[in-house]
C-alpha cells in the first residue's frame, strides 16, 4: 500500500439487511485511472459516496494522499472533487456564480480561482452561457458545469460517476482529454460507467464489483487472462457477473 | 363501476386521486387517518363553533339592513379575492410546473376538457377553506331552522369557479402582454395582490384616515362605503338568503364567467403551457458580465442564498406576501410612535413581531432545510456548523432588511421604541431560524407551499414561542414590566426545542 492515491481498506456498509459494500480494498496509484464497473446496485455509487466523505462506513478505512478521510474528513475533501451522476447544480445560479460558490466552500483565493474559472468554462463550452441560468441548460451542459466546478480546486483525487452521461461526441471526446492530462499531471481517478467501450479504452485499470464485492481487479489483459478467452471488457465483465449470481442462493 | 375513460368524470377521478396521494404524502399520515381528519373536521366544527355561533347569529334573525348587506357583498368580494389569489397561483403553477399536462395535451383527450377538469379542481381547493370554516356555522343554522343559509354554498363555489375562470383569462393575458418569461413572477406577484387587497385596504384606510379610532378599520371603512354600495349588493343579499331567482342569477352569472374562460383558454392552453415550459431562462441577455469572485465561504454563501430567494418566482412572491403584512404594521407603528400613543404602538410593534417571525421561519426553511445540492456542501471542505450559521444568517439578516425599514424611522421619533422592534423582531427572527436549524425538514424549493411539517409538537412550540416574543415586545414598548414574563417564558420554549447538533 502507498501513502499517495488513494486507498480504501475493508470498507463495508450495509443498509438494513443489505450489504452494500463487503470489504472493498482497493488501491489508486497517482497518475492512474482507476474504472469502478459493476452492475446497478452492485455498491459503485456507495464506495464512491463514502469515499467523498458523505457516507460514514460500517467498517473500514479510506486514505486520501495520505490523509485518513475518516479521520480528518476537511482535510481530504480539501484534495477531492466528486462528480455524482445526477450534477449537483443549482438552477437559478449561472455556471459562473456556481463556480465562485464552489470557490467559496473551498476556500481558494479568488485571484488564483477567477482565471482558473474562466479557463475551464472556455475549455468546456461553457464561457458564452455563463451568465445564464443552469435551469435552462440541457443534461450535458448541466454535466459540464458540474465538472467544471469540480475542477476548479485542482483536486488530487477525482470520483466521476458516469461522466460522460449527456455529452455529445464532440464534448465527451474534450472531457475524455481533459481527463487524461489531469491523470498525466498526477491526478487519482476513480470513475464509474456502464459504458465499458469508454472504460476499457481509457482505464488504466479496472475493478469490477459484484453485490459490494470486488469481483475481479487488474489491467485490461489482466482481466483478459484471468477469464481465459473473453475478447472484450463486455465479454468479461458477464463472465465475473454473471457466474456468482448463478452460483448463488 | 368504471367510469368511462377519458370523460370528465374520469378526468376528475383521476385529478381527485392525485390530490388526495399528495396531500396524504404531504402530511406524513396514514390514509384512513387522513380520512377520518378531513371528514370529521368540519363535523367537529359544526359542533364546537357552529352551534354556539348559529345560536348567536340566530338572534339577529335574517338580514335586511344595509349593515348586512355590505357584509354580505363585503365577504363575497374579499372571498373573491382570496379565490383569485390562490387560483392564479395555481394557474400559474399549472402553465410552468405540472408534467401531468404534457401527458394530458399529448393524449387524444380535448384540451378543453383537460382544462376543465383541471380548473374545477382548483375551484375546489380555492373553496374548501371557506367551505371548512363555513360549514360549521351554516349547518347549526340550517338545524335551527334557516336552511337558506346554506345557499351560501352553492354561491361561495360558483365565486370560486368564476374566480378560476378569472385567473385563467388573466394568465393568458399576462403570457400575451409579458411573455411566457415574465409570467411566472407576475403572475404570482399578482396572486399575493389579490391575496393582500382586503388586509391592504383596510391598512391604507387605517393610515389615511386622520385620527386615532377605537374602531378597527375595517368597520370604519364599511361604514364609509355604506354610502356607495353597488346596486348588485341586493341580488347577493337575496341570494345569501336562499331567494331562488336570485340564487339562480347570481350562480349562473359566476358559472358563465367559468364557462367563458375555460371555453375560450382551454383550447389554447395547451400552446400557452408549451410557449411558458420553453420560455428561455433569465439572465441569458448579460453574457459579457463576469461579476469578481468574492471572497471566503461566507461571502459566497450569503450571495448564493440571497440570489436563490430573489430569482425563485414561486417562493418571492411568498416572501413578499409576508413583507406586504409586515409594511403596514411599521407604519403604523411609526405614526402611533410620532403620537406618543404607546398603546396603539405596542399593537404594531407586536404584529411586526409575529411577521418578523413568520417571514424568518419561511426564509430559514428555504436556506437552511430546502438546499437543492446537499452532496455538493457535504462534500466540500466547509465545516457543516459554519454554513449553517451562514444560511441562519442569510434568513435573519433578511428579515431584519425590511424590518429596519420601519424600526429607523420610528427610531428617529421614539429611539426606545426603535429599539425594542429591534430587539424583538431580531429575536423572533433568530428564534424561528434556530427551530428550523434544530428541526429541519429537508424537501425542494419548489416543494415550499408542500413542505413536510415539523413534528406537531414543533410546530405549536414554534407558534407560543413566536407569540411569547410579540407579546414581550408589544408590552415592552409600552414600558411594561410585565414584559419580562413572556420573554423568559419563550426562552424557556426555546431551550426545550434545542436540539444536540448533528455531527
Amino acid at each position: 500500500m502507498s501513502g499517495s492515491g488513494l486507498t480504501t481498506v475493508g470498507l463495508s456498509k450495509a443498509f438494513g439487511p443489505t450489504a452494500a459494500l463487503a470489504e472493498l480494498s482497493f488501491h489508486v496509484r497517482p497518475g492512474e485511472l482507476y474504472a469502478l464497473l459493476g452492475a446497478n446496485g452492485a455498491g459503485k455509487t456507495t464506495a464512491l459516496r463514502i469515499i467523498a466523505g458523505l457516507l460514514a462506513p460500517d467498517a473500514g478505512s479510506v486514505e486520501i494522499f495520505g490523509v485518513d478521510a475518516l479521520a480528518e474528513p476537511a482535510r481530504a475533501k480539501q484534495l477531492t472533487a466528486w462528480v455524482p451522476d445526477e450534477p449537483m447544480l443549482y438552477e437559478r445560479l449561472t455556471p459562473w456564480e456556481h463556480l465562485e460558490f464552489i470557490a467559496g466552500l473551498w476556500n481558494l483565493d479568488p485571484a488564483e480561482a477567477q482565471p482558473r474559472a474562466e479557463a475551464l468554462l472556455r475549455r468546456l463550452g461553457l464561457w458564452e452561457v455563463r451568465s445564464q441560468r443552469c435551469g435552462s441548460f440541457s443534461r450535458g451542459m448541466m454535466q459540464k458545469t458540474a465538472l467544471a466546478g469540480a475542477l476548479l480546486h485542482a483536486p488530487r483525487l477525482l470520483l466521476l460517476d458516469e461522466p460522460l452521461t449527456g455529452l455529445d461526441a464532440r464534448m465527451a471526446r474534450e472531457v475524455k482529454d481533459m481527463l487524461r492530462e489531469l491523470v498525466a499531471a498526477g491526478a487519482s481517478l476513480v470513475l464509474t460507467t456502464h459504458i465499458l467501450e469508454v472504460a476499457e479504452r481509457m482505464a488504466d485499470r479496472i475493478g469490477i464489483l459484484h453485490r459490494g464485492r470486488l469481483m475481479a481487479e487488474g489491467s485490461m489483459e489482466e482481466l483478459r487472462r484471468r477469464t481465459q478467452g473473453a475478447g472484450t471488457l463486455e465479454e468479461v465483465f458477464l463472465e465475473l457477473t454473471v457466474q456468482p449470481a448463478a452460483a448463488g442462493p | 363501476m368504471r367510469l368511462p375513460a377519458g370523460s370528465t368524470v374520469w378526468l376528475l377521478a383521476h385529478d381527485l386521486r392525485l390530490d388526495w396521494r399528495r396531500r396524504t404524502a404531504v402530511a406524513g399520515a396514514r390514509r384512513w387517518m387522513a380520512l377520518v381528519i378531513t371528514l370529521g373536521a368540519p363535523l367537529f366544527l359544526a359542533g364546537v363553533v357552529g352551534v354556539p355561533l348559529g345560536l348567536a347569529l340566530n338572534r339577529f334573525g335574517a338580514p335586511t339592513s344595509w349593515a348586512a348587506s355590505l357584509i354580505a357583498a363585503g365577504v363575497l368580494a374579499s372571498a373573491f379575492t382570496f379565490m383569485l389569489s390562490q387560483a392564479l397561483a395555481e394557474v400559474v403553477d399549472a402553465l410552468y410546473e405540472r408534467g401531468d399536462l404534457d401527458l394530458m395535451f399529448s393524449s387524444p383527450i380535448p384540451p378543453r376538457r383537460v382544462i376543465t377538469v383541471r380548473a374545477i379542481g382548483i375551484a375546489f381547493a380555492a373553496f374548501s377553506v371557506f367551505g371548512f370554516f363555513a360549514l360549521g356555522p351554516l349547518v347549526a343554522l340550517a338545524l335551527m331552522g334557516q336552511p337558506r343559509w346554506l345557499a351560501i354554498l352553492p354561491v361561495l363555489y360558483a365565486c370560486a369557479l368564476a374566480a378560476t375562470g378569472a385567473a385563467l383569462a388573466l394568465g393568458a393575458l399576462l403570457i400575451g402582454l409579458v411573455g411566457p418569461k415574465r409570467t411566472r413572477f407576475i403572475g404570482r406577484a399578482l396572486s399575493v395582490a389579490f391575496g393582500s387587497a382586503f388586509f391592504l385596504g383596510t391598512q391604507v384606510f387605517a393610515l389615511m384616515s386622520g385620527q386615532i379610532s377605537r374602531e378597527p378599520a375595517v368597520v370604519r371603512l364599511s361604514r364609509l362605503m355604506a354610502g356607495w354600495a353597488p346596486p348588485s349588493t341586493g341580488i347577493v343579499l337575496r341570494a345569501f338568503k336562499g331567494e331562488p331567482r336570485a340564487l339562480l342569477l347570481l350562480i349562473g352569472a359566476l358559472l358563465a364567467v367559468f364557462a367563458l374562460a375555460t371555453a375560450w383558454f382551454g383550447p389554447r392552453f395547451a400552446a400557452f403551457h408549451a410557449a411558458a415550459k420553453s420560455a428561455p431562462a433569465a439572465g441569458g441577455g448579460r453574457a459579457a458580465r463576469a461579476r469578481p469572485f468574492r471572497r471566503g465561504l461566507t461571502a459566497a454563501v450569503l450571495a448564493k442564498e440571497l440570489r436563490l430567494v430573489l430569482r425563485d418566482p414561486m417562493l418571492l412572491p411568498q416572501v413578499l406576501l409576508r413583507v406586504v403584512y409586515l409594511v403596514p404594521a411599521g407604519l403604523l407603528a411609526v405614526r402611533y410612535g410620532r403620537q406618543m400613543n404607546f398603546t396603539a404602538l405596542s399593537g404594531a410593534v407586536l404584529a411586526m413581531t409575529l411577521m418578523a417571525n413568520q417571514l424568518a421561519g419561511s426564509l430559514a426553511w428555504m436556506t437552511i432545510s430546502a438546499e437543492d445540492a446537499p452532496d455538493l456542501l457535504a462534500s466540500s471542505p466547509a465545516p457543516r456548523a459554519r454554513l449553517q450559521r451562514v444560511k441562519l444568517l442569510a434568513a435573519v439578516g433578511t428579515v431584519m432588511a425590511f424590518v429596519a425599514l420601519a424600526a429607523i424611522p420610528l427610531a428617529v421619533v421614539a429611539p426606545y421604541q426603535g429599539a425594542v422592534v429591534l430587539a424583538g423582531c431580531g429575536g423572533a427572527a433568530v428564534s424561528a431560524g434556530l427551530v428550523n436549524l434544530w428541526w429541519q425538514r429537508p424537501g425542494k424549493r419548489s416543494a415550499f407551499r408542500e413542505r413536510a411539517p415539523a413534528p406537531w409538537f414543533v410546530t405549536l412550540a414554534e407558534l407560543v414561542l413566536g407569540l411569547l416574543i410579540a407579546l414581550a415586545a408589544g408590552l415592552a414598548s409600552a414600558r411594561h414590566l410585565a414584559a419580562l414574563a413572556p420573554a423568559a417564558a419563550a426562552l424557556l420554549v426555546l431551550l426545550a426545542l434545542r436540539m444536540p447538533a448533528r455531527p
